[in-house]
């Protein structure tokens, strides 16, 4: 683990010299988790490439911060070392049990998911993003397997859902959620 | 708008150059506008989009990202959905706008008063999500959204910061964006509750504090670099006066001048109410809401 280094009661920010891909803490010593930091970072980037094929080099010249709750953020690589710091980045998955992807991720990467995507017609995206969970044909799931999955209309990257046997379960935050009225 | 006070009307009606026409303007609705976020999409892909709705979108010529549109409910489509667009008047894109190259080149970058955070998201596209871009703001409750926009906007370069501005940490950085709080005036074609709070010793109260935050601001800058102090209010003493006293207390500020390209704009006032400021805030510029159809805006381009 690096970067915890001085005041305990800091944020974990250390220095700005920090080398890209690394882990640092994001709020409040918890030693178990400090020793698990690079651990869940490596099981995350995993998970990424191996279930939606998103290459790891998308994250090069980041670092990845772990938060309380298993929260994984994506920030800058260069941060000054003496600010308090609220918010370190991009929340890109929660990595307490399993690990789940965030909306804001997809929506940023999508474009680069090669596995693992559902597609939706233009009524079930109008229900989608308004958060409702939905039953799919089995045509329309075809050889995703159960888990967390990519939601696409055409080309827009609508966000993150759980998958299991042919229920969506919604996943978009509910301060996201909007109600179409084109499409 | 029937609630504009007389003393405002008096106030500006004086120093603006159509007074009616100014006057005229204040009771329209400004029009709908936003902005194509670059880290998510292209322009062309973004009006692909909304024609195929049947909205008829304008691109502002002075910014290709800036777009008008016809229809009130870009809000409700997936472009808003997805983070593709960021709803935004024309006059707030203007900061980051007249410092593009800056944001281009820059390391470091401080958005000193960021909520909600469309500038913020502005510069990180500009900077396409490379360096570092502190958005600090004293309001902690307006972090919130500061949060969601950025996040929306899939901005990684940025950490978010909760400082009041006087005591964020020493620090260089290549450009500073000071959009300061202040009275508001010229968001009143969106907001016509901002004549609830208005007073002229209202103007005086944010005056006294942008002036100190200005000199903050410039402190923080690195030699050679480049600050926007930018407000959204028409009052003199909370922007001339602000960028006369950064002027003659910091011998480092030089002016540049300010011009956006098929965007009008009207040169800082020199003087005010018997006055005299130093005459280089004649490099600053007004934006008056009938000259583009905008809300008031005031921008100086000040260089290390």
């Amino acid at each position: 683990m690096r970067g915890r280094r001085g005041d305990p009661k800091s944020d974990g920010r250390t220095e700005g010299k920090e080398r890209s891909g690394d882990v640092r803490r994001h709020k409040g010593p918890d030693k178990e988790k400090q020793m698990n930091a690079s651990e869940v970072k490596e099981n995350t980037l995993k998970y990424f490439e191996e279930r939606f094929g998103l290459p790891r080099t998308i994250f090069d010249g980041y670092s990845i911060y772990l938060g309380p709750k298993g929260r994984l953020y994506l920030g800058p690589a260069k941060v000054p070392p003496n600010l308090r710091i609220v918010s370190p980045g991009l929340l890109i998955a929660r990595a307490d049990s399993g690990i789940k992807p965030s909306t804001n991720l997809f929506q940023l990467f999508g474009r680069q998911v090669e596995r693992n995507i559902i597609p939706l017609s233009k009524e079930q995206t109008k229900k989608f993003v308004m958060g409702t969970d939905m039953i799919l044909e089995k045509s329309d799931v075809g050889d995703v397997s159960d888990g967390y999955v990519l939601v696409r209309y055409l080309g827009y990257n609508l966000g993150c859902a759980l998958l299991k046997g042919t229920t969506l379960k919604n996943m978009v935050p509910k301060a996201k959620r909007l109600g179409l009225s084109f499409i | 708008m029937s609630n504009i006070p007389e003393s405002f009307k008096e106030r500006y009606c004086k120093l603006v150059d159509e007074p009616e026409a100014f006057l005229a303007s204040l009771e329209r609705p400004l029009p709908k506008s936003f902005r194509v976020n670059t880290l998510k999409a292209s322009a062309d892909e973004v009006k692909a989009g909304m024609e195929s709705y049947g909205f008829k979108v304008r691109q502002m010529p002075w910014c290709a990202e800036a777009f008008v549109s016809d229809s009130l409910e870009i809000g409700a489509t997936l472009e808003h959905f997805t983070g593709m667009i960021y709803i935004q008047e024309l006059a707030s894109m203007l900061p980051p706008v007249i410092v593009k190259k800056e944001l281009e080149d820059a390391r470091i970058v401080l958005d000193g008063c960021a909520a909600p955070g469309s500038k913020t998201t502005q510069m990180a596209a500009i900077m396409q999500n490379k360096g570092t871009l502190i958005a600090n703001d004293l309001d902690y409750e307006r972090i919130r959204a500061l949060k969601f926009n950025l996040e929306k906007s899939g901005v990684i370069n940025t950490i978010i910061t909760n400082y009041d501005l006087q005591h964020l940490p020493d620090q260089s950085y290549d450009v500073v964006i000071l959009d300061a709080p202040c009275s508001a005036e010229g968001t009143i074609r969106k907001n016509d509750h901002i004549f609830d709070s208005w007073s002229p010793r209202a103007v005086s109260s944010y005056s006294g504090n942008q002036r100190v935050l200005i000199l903050k601001a410039f402190d923080l800058l690195k030699p050679g670099g480049t600050m926007v102090y930018s407000t959204c209010t028409f009052a003199p003493e909370e922007n001339e006066l602000v960028v006369d006293h950064l002027l003659k207390n910091r011998e480092g500020a030089s002016l540049e001048q300010v011009s956006v390209e098929g965007f009008k704009t009207c040169e800082g006032f020199t003087g005010y109410d018997g006055k005299e400021f130093d005459p280089r805030v004649a490099s600053c510029v007004r934006v008056w809401p009938h000259h583009n159809d905008t809300g008031g805006f005031f921008l100086a381009k000040v260089r290390k």
